[in-house]
């Protein structure tokens, strides 16, 4: 087939991104148009490192078509924080200690973000599972789960 | 979550200590990660990230055998395919190492049992998914259907999967050119038990026979994987002068450089590697992979080339850690008193040699002072994925079955576990199974630890869920520390501000640390330190990131470095001040005259000064090659709760206590205790490949391949206790190994607690558990397996130092 382009909102700027029908999300973010924050972990949707917001919802972007994005808003890492300043997720991530390596800390974000915005105040089980389905193999999610706590509190 | 620091009463000995230091201000502080900004905006580079204009994809295809002679490979259609740009094979290697070296190579080089030389399956398959032909394309894509295109033709052979099978004698080698390595000597034969460590001392038979009690028991384990997120990435360019540039997700540049200038047959100065952020390595990254496959196809396209792993290859065809079968006996007096002990373990190493037997034997029984042992260590193939380092190598499976024996004795013994394990533990001077004494360690510190703390001392609450079953128990562990040589230097900057430049890999946030002793022996703000890790062409030498062995090695060259920069800044401030410059006093950053305490310089103006008078900048060196190792040990108490209907276990509770000697970031080394202690739960509860009976892996996904969830994991109190290492800076020791090696012992020790069901089989969760409910001895005994006779008919003695043997990268 041939390729084809895709329209979408991508961190607040128009993106016309020229793309094979069969690629996915991940794929035209990273090599496409270079934003390279989304990370790949498995390719499968079951690590959680590409989590993005599409329309404002977590999605894993190797599950998601390029061409599905069509006329849709989609926010990376590289658009969380504005203006040089992070956003409270981001800033209590590295106050906390809540990211070692820092392969899954995209997602990880993106999906605390997510939850933040439609909770502002969540249980540590919500915090939970809110981040259940972002793999993290370095910290023991311990300080990413306080990270959370704090961003809440902090945006209160 | 809380942490407890535990004073141990002991002084700190600072080495090289300057007297006129003041009292510290950033050791053992809790700064934000100096790198965190970068990795919270996404803007970190890891392995795949980086791209090279005109860059072609390689993709690679696996053996479709666990085992099988190639009789052929026909490339011609792949090669034929618009946009692909080279497809190569095993057979293609020699000629073009030889165009590359401009030196002949023989073909035998290639075909050698080394996984590190055959970077490609060559007349012979010896696992499932073994690369076997690499294509590059100008897309990933293209690349993929390449690969489609290749045909191979293959004569299956027979698999062997059972490394007690695979070390009988009559089992036919996996390979003609692996002959049984043991302290003594090499075999004259070839085998497939790749090496035997033996370890022994004492009159082991007569001590187990004088034992009041005895405990025999058998455990096994699982092939698992290191479950870094990132998969394996490289990208490499060559150039028409020569070189090759490599940008790489790796533990050791330095490493990749020697061990990639070796297989080309170049010197080092034609190799350039960059190591990219490492988005988990676990030892797993410390072994190359990639770079030899990407750098002949950057020479033979022109090209630069980036391959990348998908999740299915890292899981079926890089390096996971050794499944164990083992076999424990323990004795000891009526009081508890260990007196003897006698142990084989199996290690199914797959199928090329490599192991780290030694570490894993230190690790089983160094926790203990027993007077009469004999431990023997078998490295054994089979049909499987070679594996490599994972986190404390070998130390996890050995101490789950030893811990596991230790909790048994005590149930014999009517004794509490805590106090049967203080009565033994090991102490500064006795000597661990290596017969290498002990310098400075705190174990009984951390067992004390637990022992007085209120999840040991209170009575167990009723469990959270009805018909669920709650239990505890205790394992400890031990890492031997790692050492090797460091460089750092430290430039400083006419602002005052300092830059310390590093060719060591960052894993986790060693970067903050090496801050934080610059800024601490500089007594300048951390917030002017920066870290630079510069690749193989700017930094000076280190070696690989592995075995806890940073902050402590790394430590001591950056402060060191620290150090060498004071001094001569307080000797170009002498100059300024016209004084001798030991009458210059230096302090918070600030320098002046004893004599005339008034006039006062800042390290800026120091530094600004040195620039403009012809006296040149000041840059610090620090250089460690030769340190004591710095053993740590760590008790864990870990609490359960058991469904005696599914097998299922909830993990509810953990309490780790662990000597780090010092903690430089108390949330840093947390981080490491956490996220090693959930590792060791993974391992302990879900985790372990399943291969079907020719040998493929049937879980080669994140989905199968279970490793724990923030939903699983459960809160990890870390109680830092700080018994100062003899050597390194401030008395820190590595902490990044030990916290895996107690917690599978524990686990089982707290189900076993839990529903009374001893199980000597991980992954535990689910079946194991029913089938140990099941049985009515419950554990209390299990039927010994003997390995067999082995008849080595050794050849030549090597002198080796067991210690020496230790070298793994972890």
């Amino acid at each position: 087939m041939p390729r084809m382009i895709v329209n979408a909102r991508i961190n607040g700027e128009e993106h016309e991104l020229f793309t094979d029908p069969h690629r996915t999300l991940l794929e035209a973010l990273r090599d496409t148009i270079g934003l390279t924050g989304t990370k790949e972990g498995c390719g499968t949707g079951d690590c959680g490192a590409c989590t993005v917001l599409l329309d404002g919802s977590p999605v894993n972007a190797c599950l998601v078509l390029a061409p599905e994005v069509e006329g849709k808003e989609v926010i990376t890492i590289e658009g969380i924080a504005t203006d040089n300043t992070l956003h409270p997720v981001q800033e209590a991530f590295v106050n906390e200690g809540g990211l070692q390596c820092g392969i899954c800390t995209p997602g990880m974000v993106l999906s605390a973000v997510a939850l933040l915005d439609r909770n502002p105040t969540p249980t540590e089980t919500e915090i939970r599972y809110a981040i259940a389905g972002n793999l993290c193999r370095c910290t023991g999610y311990d300080k990413i789960v306080r990270a959370i706590e704090v961003a809440a509190e902090a945006s209160r | 979550m809380t942490t407890t620091q535990i004073p141990t009463g002991i002084p700190t000995r600072t080495p090289e200590a300057d007297v006129t230091v003041p009292t510290r201000t950033v050791i053992g502080q809790r700064v934000p990660k100096i790198e965190g900004t970068e990795k919270v905006t996404g803007k970190a580079q890891y392995g795949a990230d980086t791209s090279r204009p005109n860059m072609l994809w390689a993709r690679f295809l696996g053996s479709a055998h666990a085992h099988a002679r190639i009789v052929s490979i026909d490339t011609a259609a792949a090669r034929a395919l618009p946009g692909v740009h080279a497809v190569v094979t095993g057979a293609d290697l020699p000629g073009i190492v030889a165009r590359i070296s401009e030196t002949a190579a023989a073909p035998e080089e290639f075909d050698v049992p080394s996984r590190g030389k055959r970077i490609l399956a060559w007349r012979k398959a010896v696992f499932h998914h073994e690369p076997v032909a690499v294509a590059a394309a100008i897309s990933p894509t293209i690349a993929e259907e390449a690969l489609a295109l290749i045909t191979v033709e293959y004569e299956p052979l027979p698999v062997v999967l059972d490394p007690e099978v695979s070390m009988r004698r009559e089992a036919t080698p996996i390979h003609d050119g692996v002959f049984t390595e043991t302290f003594a000597g090499k075999a004259r034969t070839p085998s497939n038990v790749a090496k035997v460590t033996e370890m022994s001392k004492g009159d082991v038979d007569a001590a187990l026979a004088s034992a009041d009690v005895r405990i025999a028991a058998s455990f096994r384990t699982a092939m698992v994987h290191q479950g870094y997120i990132e998969p394996q990435a490289c990208l490499a360019e060559y150039a028409p002068d020569g070189r090759f540039s490599i940008w790489t997700s790796t533990q050791g540049s330095f490493g990749v450089r020697s061990g990639l200038a070796g297989f080309l047959k170049v010197p080092p100065r034609r190799v350039r590697v960059t190591a990219s952020e490492v988005g988990g390595g676990f030892g797993a990254k410390g072994a190359m992979t990639l770079e030899p496959i990407c750098a002949v196809l950057a020479y033979v396209t022109g090209r630069p080339v980036k391959m990348q792993l998908s999740r299915s290859d890292v899981l079926r065809a890089t390096r996971p850690a050794p499944d164990t079968s083992m076999h424990v006996e323990v004795g000891a007096r009526r009081d508890g008193t260990l007196v003897a002990a006698r142990a084989h373990f199996v290690w199914d190493v797959g199928a090329y040699p490599g192991g780290g037997s030694v570490g894993g034997i230190n690790c089983s029984f160094g926790s203990y002072a027993i007077q009469d042992y004999h431990y023997v260590g078998y490295d054994v193939l089979t049909n499987r994925p070679s594996t490599g380092a994972y986190r404390a190598p070998n130390g996890p499976q050995g101490a789950y079955g030893v811990e596991s024996a230790l909790d048994m004795l005590a149930d014999e013994l009517g004794m509490s576990p805590v106090a049967l394990r203080l009565k033994n533990a090991v102490a500064e001077g006795d000597r661990n199974p290596s017969d290498v004494p002990y310098p400075r360690i705190g174990l009984k510190e951390t067992l004390n630890a637990i022992a007085s703390h209120p999840a040991w001392t209170s009575p167990k609450s009723p469990p959270s869920r009805e018909g669920w079953l709650r239990g505890r128990g205790v394992g400890c562990g031990l890492w031997g520390g790692g050492v090797g040589t460091s460089t750092a230097h430290i430039n400083i900057n006419e602002d005052g501000s300092a830059v310390v430049v590093t060719g060591a890999v960052d894993l986790a946030g060693t970067r903050t640390t090496m801050a934080q002793i610059a800024a601490e022996e500089l007594q300048i703000p951390y917030e002017r330190v920066q870290v630079v890790q510069a690749d193989t062409d700017v930094a000076p030498f280190s070696n690989p990131t592995g075995g806890s062995r940073i902050t402590y090695s790394l430590g001591t060259a950056v402060y060191r470095a620290a150090i060498d920069a004071r001094t001569q800044l307080r000797q170009r401030a002498a100059t300024v001040l016209r004084c001798p410059p030991d009458d210059v006093e230096y302090r918070g950053g600030e320098l002046w005259s004893t004599l005339a305490p008034a006039h006062r310089l800042t390290i800026g103006q120091v530094a600004r000064g040195s620039s403009g008078s012809g006296q040149g900048p000041v840059v610090g060196t620090g250089e460690v090659t030769h340190l004591l190792r710095a053993p740590a040990f760590a008790t864990q108490l870990v609490e359960v709760e058991v469904d005696p209907e599914t097998g299922a276990v909830v993990v509810t509770n953990v309490v780790a206590a662990q000597d780090v000697g010092k903690a430089i970031n108390p949330t840093a080394v947390e981080g490491q205790i956490q996220g090693g202690v959930v590792q060791g739960l993974g391992w302990a509860l879900t985790e372990g490949f399943v291969y079907d009976n020719e040998g493929r892996l049937r879980n080669p996904g994140l989905l199968d391949y279970r490793m724990p969830t923030a939903l699983d994991a459960p809160n990890v109190e870390c109680l830092l206790v700080e018994v100062p290492a003899v050597d390194g800076p401030y008395g820190v020791r590595g902490v990044g190994e030990v916290p895996i090696v107690p917690t599978l012992g524990a686990v089982a020790n707290a189900v076993y607690d839990a529903c009374g069901a001893r199980v000597t089989t991980l992954p535990i969760s689910g079946e194991p558990i029913l089938t140990a409910l099941a049985d009515p001895a419950r554990g209390k005994s299990s039927v010994a397996w003997t390995p067999p006779a082995l008849s080595l008919d050794i050849d030549v003695v090597i002198e080796e130092e067991v210690e020496e043997q230790e070298e793994v990268i972890e």
